[in-house]
C-alpha cells in the first residue's frame, strides 16, 4: 500500500473511530499516552525529502490501540505516515515509527508553517461492558519547517544562567537569521533592570555578522553587586539598520529573611519578657506576611513557651524589628533551649537559641552565631595528584625490590 | 624460572596495571555519560572519571564551546540545576591545570505525554502543553504546565501539544 493509500485508510479509520468510540474515561480507569519529540524543525530547501522518527509512548503499560494520522491543514500533504494504528501491549514501554517530508520547489509565505501528526489512543473496550462515555485524548508531533523570510530577517532568544547573590549572570543571547541574505553587523545590547524597572546595568556584546539561515549566539555577564531578587532583562539587536528585541524575567539567589540577632530589655522574673528580633530581608522586592514563632523548652524538652510575633511586610533590602512576648510566670532561672522559625512566602528561616533567664536579665544567643570561624580545607587537585604520585613511586618500588629480590634467589638455586 | 619466583611476577605484574590505571586516571579524564544520547530527561546527569578533584564542567550548544555555561564541580557528576531547553549539548570538564576530558554529547528532546482520569488530565510530559477541547460547545484552548492537572469534561475530546 503506497503512503497516501494509508494515509487515507488512516483517515477512514478516524472517523469511524470517532463515530464508534466505546471510551472508558468515566468508568475512572486512567488513559494515558505519549509521544517524542514533541516538535521537529527542519529549514525549507526546494525539493526536500526526509524522514523524520518518531516514537509513541505507553505510560502506564497497558493494551491499547493507537491511531495516527496527519491533521488536515493547508502543508499537510506534505507529510506521509508509514504507520497508520500501532497495537501496544501491557508489556511495551513504547514503539517507534516515523513519517516522511516531501517539500515542493517553492512556498510562497514565509516563516514557520506546522503539520501536526497526532496519535489518538483508542483504549480496549471496558470489559462486561457497562456505560462508555465517548471521548479521545490524543498527542502530538509537530513538524515544523522554517520557510526564509526575503532580505534580513533576525529573531532573538534570550537564556539566563542561574547565579546566587554576588555571582556573575551569563546571559545567552541567540539571534537567528531567518531571512535569505547575510547579515553583516549585528550587536546585542542588554538592559537590566531592577523591580521599579530602574535601569541597573547596560551590557553590550561585539560586533558580528551572521548568515543567512544561520545563528550566533552572544554570551553577555553581568559582573556587577548582584543582590537577590527578581529582575527583568531587555535585549535589542541592531542588524544592518534593523532592530528586534526580546524580554525575560529572571532571579539571582533566593527569596531568604536572616534572622541577625534577638535580645531581651528590660526584664523581670515573673513579668512579660519582650524579645526583640531583628531581620533582614535579603531579597529586592517587599516581602508580606511576615512572622515568627518562638519555641522554648526546658530540660526536659518540655514546651514552655510556644508564641507568635505579630504579622508584618518587610520592605526591599529592608532590616526591621519584630516582637515576641513571654509570660515568665512561674518560670525559673536556668538556661532553656529555644527554637525561632521565621515564616514568609511559603519559606522558613529557623535558629536554635540558647536562653538563659536571670532575675533581672534574659540572655539569648543564636546558635551559630559568633560561635567562631570554621576554616575547612578543601584538597584540591593538587593534593589528590601528590598522593597519588607517592603511591605510584612506593608502588614502583616495591616492585622492582621484589622482583630483583626473588631473580637473585633464583639464581642462587 | 622457579614456581615462587612465577607467582611474586604475577603479583608485580598485577600491581603495576593497577599503577598505570591511576596513572591513565590521573592524566585522563574518562566521561561516561552522557555520550552521544538522546534524552526526554531535561535534567541528565552528567559523569566522568579521573581523580582531578575539583574541575570546571562545561555545557555548550556549540561543539567548539564559543560560549558555554561554566560551574565550578568537586566530585563526578554534575545536574544542572534548572531544566535543559530542547536541544544537542556538548560538553566536557577540564581540570584545574588545563587537563581536559573527550567532548560528550547529548540531545535533549520533547516529550508530550498526558495521562486522564474522570473529570482530570495531568501533564506528564516535559514541555507545557497547548490543550486543545473540543466539546459539544465548541473548540477551546488553554496552557498545561508540567505536571499540573486541570479538569476536563469526560466527554471532552482532547488534543495535546508543546506549547
Amino acid at each position: 500500500m503506497s503512503l497516501q493509500g494509508r494515509h487515507d485508510m488512516c483517515r477512514m479509520l478516524v472517523i469511524l473511530a470517532a463515530m464508534a468510540i466505546s471510551l472508558s474515561v468515566a468508568s475512572g480507569s486512567a488513559l494515558a499516552i505519549g509521544i517524542t519529540p514533541g516538535g521537529t524543525t527542519i529549514d525549507f530547501k526546494p525539493g526536500l525529502e526526509k524522514e523524520v522518527p518518531f516514537t509513541i509512548i505507553n505510560n502506564e503499560h497497558k493494551d491499547m490501540d493507537v491511531v495516527v494520522y496527519v491533521k488536515e491543514g493547508p502543508y499537510s500533504d506534505w507529510v506521509a505516515l508509514y504507520d497508520t494504528i500501532m497495537t501496544f501491549s501491557s508489556d511495551d514501554d513504547s514503539k517507534g515509527s516515523k513519517y516522511s517530508v516531501r517539500l515542493p520547489q517553492s512556498v510562497e509565505k514565509p516563516g514557520t508553517h506546522q503539520v501536526d501528526i497526532v496519535a489518538m489512543e483508542l483504549p480496549k473496550e471496558k470489559e462486561g461492558g457497562g456505560a462508555f462515555v465517548g471521548a479521545t485524548t490524543a498527542v502530538v508531533t509537530q513538524l515544523l519547517v522554517r520557510v526564509p523570510y526575503p532580505g534580513k530577517y533576525a529573531t532573538l532568544d534570550l537564556a539566563v544562567s542561574e547565579a546566587q547573590a554576588g555571582e556573575p549572570v551569563n546571559f545567552f543571547v541567540k539571534a537567528r537569521n531567518l531571512g535569505t541574505e547575510d547579515i553583516s553587523n549585528a550587536k546585542a545590547t542588554l538592559d537590566i533592570l531592577g523591580p521599579t524597572n530602574e535601569k541597573i546595568a547596560t551590557l553590550e556584546s561585539g560586533e558580528s555578522g551572521i548568515g543567512a539561515k544561520s545563528m550566533k549566539e552572544f554570551k553577555l555577564t553581568w559582573t556587577g553587586q548582584t543582590n537577590p531578587g527578581v529582575y527583568h532583562a531587555v535585549v535589542t539587536l541592531r542588524y544592518d539598520g534593523k532592530v528586534t528585541t526580546a524580554e525575560k524575567n529572571f532571579a539571582v539567589g533566593n527569596l531568604y529573611i536572616d534572622v541577625l540577632s534577638i535580645d531581651v530589655k528590660d526584664f523581670r522574673l515573673g513579668g512579660v519578657a519582650k524579645f526583640n528580633i531583628n531581620i533582614e530581608n535579603k531579597w529586592n522586592d517587599k516581602i508580606t506576611g511576615v512572622y515568627g514563632n518562638l519555641i522554648i523548652e526546658d530540660d526536659n524538652g518540655q514546651s514552655v513557651a510556644d508564641v507568635k510575633t505579630a504579622s508584618t511586610d518587610v520592605g526591599a533590602l529592608e532590616r526591621k524589628e519584630i516582637y515576641a512576648y513571654w509570660d515568665t510566670e512561674g518560670v525559673k532561672v536556668g538556661d532553656y533551649d529555644a527554637r525561632f522559625i521565621l515564616h514568609y512566602s511559603g519559606r522558613t528561616t529557623e535558629k536554635d537559641l540558647k536562653t538563659h533567664v536571670e532575675v533581672s536579665d534574659i540572655r539569648v544567643d543564636i546558635m551559630g552565631l559568633g560561635a567562631g570561624a570554621v576554616t575547612v580545607e578543601t584538597t584540591g587537585a593538587g593534593g589528590t595528584s601528590n598522593m597519588i604520585m607517592l603511591l605510584v613511586v612506593a608502588l614502583i618500588g616495591i616492585n622492582a625490590g621484589w622482583f630483583f629480590y626473588f631473580r637473585r634467589r633464583s639464581e642462587q638455586r | 624460572m622457579s614456581r615462587k619466583f612465577s607467582s611474586w611476577m604475577w603479583i608485580a605484574i598485577v600491581a603495576n596495571i593497577v599503577v598505570i590505571a591511576m596513572l591513565m586516571n590521573l592524566f585522563y579524564i574518562p566521561i561516561r555519560a552522557p555520550m552521544g544520547d538522546e534524552t526526554t530527561d531535561r535534567k541528565p546527569v552528567f559523569s566522568w572519571g579521573g581523580l582531578q578533584g575539583a574541575v570546571t564542567f562545561m555545557l555548550d550548544e556549540d561543539p567548539e564551546f564559543g560560549s558555554p555555561v561554566t560551574k565550578e564541580v568537586e566530585g563526578t557528576a554534575y545536574t544542572p540545576e534548572s531544566p535543559l531547553d530542547f536541544g544537542t549539548y556538548y560538553w566536557k570538564v577540564v581540570s584545574p591545570d588545563g587537563l581536559s576530558s573527550p567532548t560528550g554529547m547529548v540531545t535533549v528532546v520533547s516529550e508530550v505525554s498526558v495521562s486522564r482520569g474522570d473529570g482530570w488530565l495531568k501533564n506528564t510530559g516535559n514541555t507545557p502543553i497547548s490543550l486543545e477541547r473540543e466539546t459539544t460547545g465548541g473548540l477551546t484552548g488553554m496552557v498545561v504546565g508540567i505536571n499540573q492537572t486541570v479538569g476536563i469534561g469526560n466527554d471532552e475530546n482532547v488534543t495535546a501539544r508543546q506549547a
